[in-house]
């Protein structure tokens, strides 16, 4: 492990580098599932984000965070977390999971990689509520949300148009004290499980 | 400070006035009054201030996606306020609107940003040809929901306990107006 700010069983997070450019930018083009093609179907350039990488974590205080999600058995980069819109006044911030590869879905890969962002985000970073925005045709997603604790907090009508129609953008949102509880079911049934 | 009878002020947009207040595009001096119109949650100085409005605004004709608009007391010329239109697609358009000051969400604050939102969202939606109208308002900014409200946006999402205040902790708003009939409309 390299750089780690978070570990769990399986996956640690660390700062993401200009090495995971190549990883980020391949993986929009060699999306197989519609449901996680949020932006559509578009080319990325490895050199933007190279760039992209070198502007992060630039500025003494950020209002955006990106970090790897690496499997701990082989150091492999296989997604990233984010803290977006970092409100630090209000202590809020939007999340966002992406995993590269259809093979790593299903498997519970993003979700601990989820509970470690959200430990960063309430018990590090002192944050007092979180959101996240899921395009409504990704029922997985927002399946997964709502075991990590996040609640319904509304919809935004129209808010992608994809394959020549609009679909609605579906918002969650989930307090400290409603994460812990669903991060401490989590750790029982891998417990139990195991 | 701009004037009311400076011949030599920048026009508000005729369209976009009501009886106290215009709208118009930056200039570079409203640099100097960037408590007044600027977004952002920290203080910025005249130079960035100057510097932000030189890089932002780079496309003529309208065509950038986030349009900035500064708001002038037409009493006294004053810059009391400002806001922006994020495009989206050229579909949707996400709406913040500032009063700067000592006092961003009393009430004199709220009247203002209100009659702003009475000017912005008809424009949006007819001028613009927006499908859909947002603005995230805290729960306890009772005028400006009622503004919204009387422009027929609706609430569609509430995150809970956003905003801080020194009395406790209010959800976040966001109002949205739709336009169903959005690219089925004759012209």
């Amino acid at each position: 492990m390299r750089s780690a700010i978070k570990i769990g069983e399986r996956v640690y997070l660390r700062p993401i580098e200009v090495a995971d450019a190549a990883a980020i930018a391949t993986s929009s083009h060699t999306e197989t599932e519609p449901e996680f093609q949020d932006d559509g179907r578009v080319p990325t350039s490895v050199i933007a984000f190279e760039a992209w990488i070198r502007r992060h974590g630039a500025t003494g205080v950020p209002d955006n965070i990106v970090l790897a999600i690496c499997l701990r058995h082989d150091d492999r980069c296989v997604g990233t977390v984010r803290l977006g819109d970092i409100d630090w006044i209000n202590r809020t911030a939007e999340t966002g999971t992406g995993l590269f590869h259809a093979d790593d879905r299903g498997r519970g890969i993003g979700t601990e990689a989820k509970h470690l962002l959200l430990e960063y985000a309430f018990h590090d970073l002192g944050l007092h509520v979180l959101h996240s925005m899921v395009y409504a045709g990704n029922t997985r997603s927002a399946a997964a949300l709502i075991k990590q604790g996040y609640r319904p907090a509304g919809r935004l009508t129209a808010d992608v148009q994809r394959n020549g129609a609009f679909h609605d953008t579906l918002v969650f949102d989930v307090t400290r004290e409603e994460w812990e509880a669903a991060y401490a079911n989590w750790r029982n049934r891998r417990a139990s499980s195991a | 400070m701009t004037t009311a009878d400076d011949s030599t002020a920048p026009p508000v947009a005729t369209y976009l006035r009501d009886d106290r207040y215009g709208l118009r595009a930056p200039v570079p001096e409203d640099a100097e009054h960037a408590i007044a119109w600027y977004e952002g949650a920290f203080p910025i100085s005249p130079a960035t201030a100057g510097k932000l409005l030189s890089e932002h605004e780079t496309i003529p004709w309208g065509g950038n996606p986030t349009i900035r608009l500064i708001v002038v007391e037409l009493a006294t010329g004053d810059v009391v306020g400002g806001a922006t239109v994020e495009r989206q697609d050229n579909r949707v358009g996400k709406l913040v609107v500032i009063s700067g000051g000592p006092d961003r969400s009393g009430e004199r604050a709220q009247d203002l940003r209100a009659a702003v939102l009475r000017l912005l969202v008809p424009w949006m939606m007819d001028e613009l040809n927006l499908m859909v109208a947002q603005i995230d308002i805290p729960a306890d900014e009772s005028i400006l929901i009622d503004a919204a409200t009387g422009l027929e946006m609706v609430e569609a999402v509430r995150l809970r306990a956003s905003i801080a205040r020194p009395t406790g902790r209010v959800d976040l708003v966001t109002m949205e107006l739709v336009d169903r009939t959005w690219g089925t409309r004759d012209a």
